[in-house]
């Protein structure tokens, strides 16, 4: 089976997904640009390596997809989830082992445990866009 | 039988003194009467006195021990204490019967000179009726009452012997604990960063990371078991570990190490300083800035080892998670060196955070 693309029903208008990536580890957020590359319908991707510039880019963007390491400086992942305004979908990728006990308290699409496979990262990416695209429909 | 009483007297020691201590009693007693005959002008010679009285003292070398020994018995047993106490009167009474049989077995033997008569054993049977019996009574107690307080010394003995074996399995329990372990975060980061490698094609850097990996963990593995480890077994271990947050980090985090060659033999807690470093690490890798350097001073004198790491920390960080990684090298240390340690942080107020650990490296008993 060919992972390497998410598979929509062919007759939904093609919607761009804004991306920010906020890890500490530039080799992480490579790993995830490259994996977003592979995407048909992801649109602009920037990125962050500290939670206070995530909320700032938030702002500035305004991205519908955001992915966030937990432990980051200055302000840890789930701060800034909580921080986020309403709308954003939210992936946690981390490394936390007991990552579970914190996330009762934010709200997220899906999360991640580093070290993860391409499909496992597709499947993920694709709950948050189907979050984002019932969200557009109900706008519109 | 009696392996209990005299397990720390040779059975030969303990007969002796046994019999020597009734034969004084034998001829404190016989002076007594002796000298208290003549004044009542009722003449015998000393040693028939003494003879007379040995059927009476004598016979108590013979049953003290079994009496010491089954009244241990009883009370080693915990029964309940009206269970013991009949055991303990059918013991007396057992006793009694045999050492006053005893006594006047050889009490007739001793009259009739030799050869043994019935008729003297009627008058040794009189003989005994006549002799202060009550004074067995209270000898036969004495004897009992040893028995039990040497029973009660055992026991307590072996109760010291059991809580001190559970307290140094609860230190080693404690020490196991505290071992450093590989952080398993750390274990995912690693994990996650090969993966990174792989997917950016940069090959030769996830070769990189897997072997440091490997030598961290077979070092692990090779020390786990030991308290202790070399000087250079743990730089190697920390290079491991600093080469693969280079990867991660790239130039945000690097190391200055200035270590003095001779001190690499000496000993130290397997893990000990790794903790300080990754802690001094984590805290370098959540600031913004880069060139978090940390650095490394190792220096020695004989039997001291002195580590002094600085590293960079963040105004407003609280040290949480360093205190919490130090309390553990702490607690490890007073394991391991009693009160023989010095372990001081100090914030250096200019955005730097100084750990000074001093351990002794001579001949130490872990």
């Amino acid at each position: 089976m060919d992972f390497s693309k998410p598979r929509y029903p062919s007759q939904l208008m093609l919607q761009m997904f804004d991306v920010l990536i906020a890890d500490d580890e530039l080799l992480a957020r490579e790993t995830v640009k490259i994996l977003l590359a592979q995407c048909d319908d992801i649109g602009r991707v920037h990125e962050t390596n500290n939670g206070k510039s995530a909320l700032e880019l938030v702002q500035l963007y305004q991205p519908q997809i955001v992915m966030l390491d937990i432990e980051m400086p200055n302000l840890n992942g789930i701060e800034v989830a909580k921080q986020l305004p309403d709308g954003i979908s939210v992936i946690f990728i981390t490394a936390f082992s007991h990552f579970e006990e914190h996330m009762s308290s934010v709200k997220c699409a899906g999360y991640l445990l580093k070290p993860f496979k391409d499909e496992e990262f597709f499947a993920c990416l694709e709950k948050a866009q189907v979050i984002q695209r019932k969200r557009s429909e109900q706008v519109t | 039988m009696f392996n209990n009483f005299i397990h720390n007297l040779p059975p030969r020691v303990f007969w002796l003194g046994n019999i020597l201590f009734w034969l004084i009693l034998n001829t404190v007693s016989a002076d007594h009467t002796y000298r208290k005959r003549n004044m009542y002008d009722w003449p015998a010679t000393w040693l028939e006195i003494w003879i007379e009285y040995l059927p009476f003292w004598g016979n108590w070398a013979l049953v003290a021990p079994f009496i010491i020994a089954v009244v241990r018995t009883i009370s080693a047993k915990r029964e309940r204490i009206t269970k013991q106490v009949i055991m303990n009167i059918l013991t007396a009474v057992a006793m009694m019967t045999i050492y006053w049989g005893l006594t006047v077995f050889e009490v007739a033997l001793i009259n009739s000179g030799g050869v043994l008569r019935m008729d003297q054993i009627t008058i040794a049977f009189h003989e005994l009726m006549m002799s202060p019996l009550h004074m067995d009574v209270l000898v036969y107690f004495s004897i009992m009452g040893l028995g039990l307080a040497q029973g009660y010394y055992a026991r307590s003995q072996k109760y010291a012997l059991q809580s001190q074996k559970l307290s140094n399995q609860l230190l080693k329990a404690e020490l196991g604990i505290l071992k450093s372990q590989l952080n398993p975060h750390f274990l995912f980061n690693t994990l996650n960063t090969i993966s990174g490698l792989v997917r950016l094609d940069q090959k030769s850097g996830a070769v990189v990371a897997l072997s440091e990996l490997s030598h961290m963990f077979r070092s692990v593995l090779e020390n786990q078991n030991q308290q202790l480890t070399s000087l250079r077994t743990e730089m190697a271990f920390i290079d491991s570990y600093m080469a693969i947050q280079k990867l991660r980090f790239e130039n945000k985090i690097s190391i200055q190490l200035e270590i003095e060659e001779r001190c690499l033999d000496d000993e130290l807690p397997f893990m000990l300083l790794h903790t300080l470093v990754e802690n001094a690490v984590q805290h370098g890798s959540q600031l913004e800035s880069d060139e978090n350097a940390l650095i490394l001073k190792i220096g020695c004198e004989p039997n001291w080892l002195h580590v002094e790491l600085t590293n960079k920390a963040a105004i407003s960080d609280d040290h949480k998670g360093f205190g919490i990684g130090l309390q553990n090298c702490r607690k490890r240390l007073k394991h391991i060196y009693r009160d023989n340690f010095s372990l001081e942080c100090q914030d250096l107020q200019n955005g730097y955070f100084q750990t000074k650990l001093s351990i002794p490296t001579g001949q130490i008993d872990v």
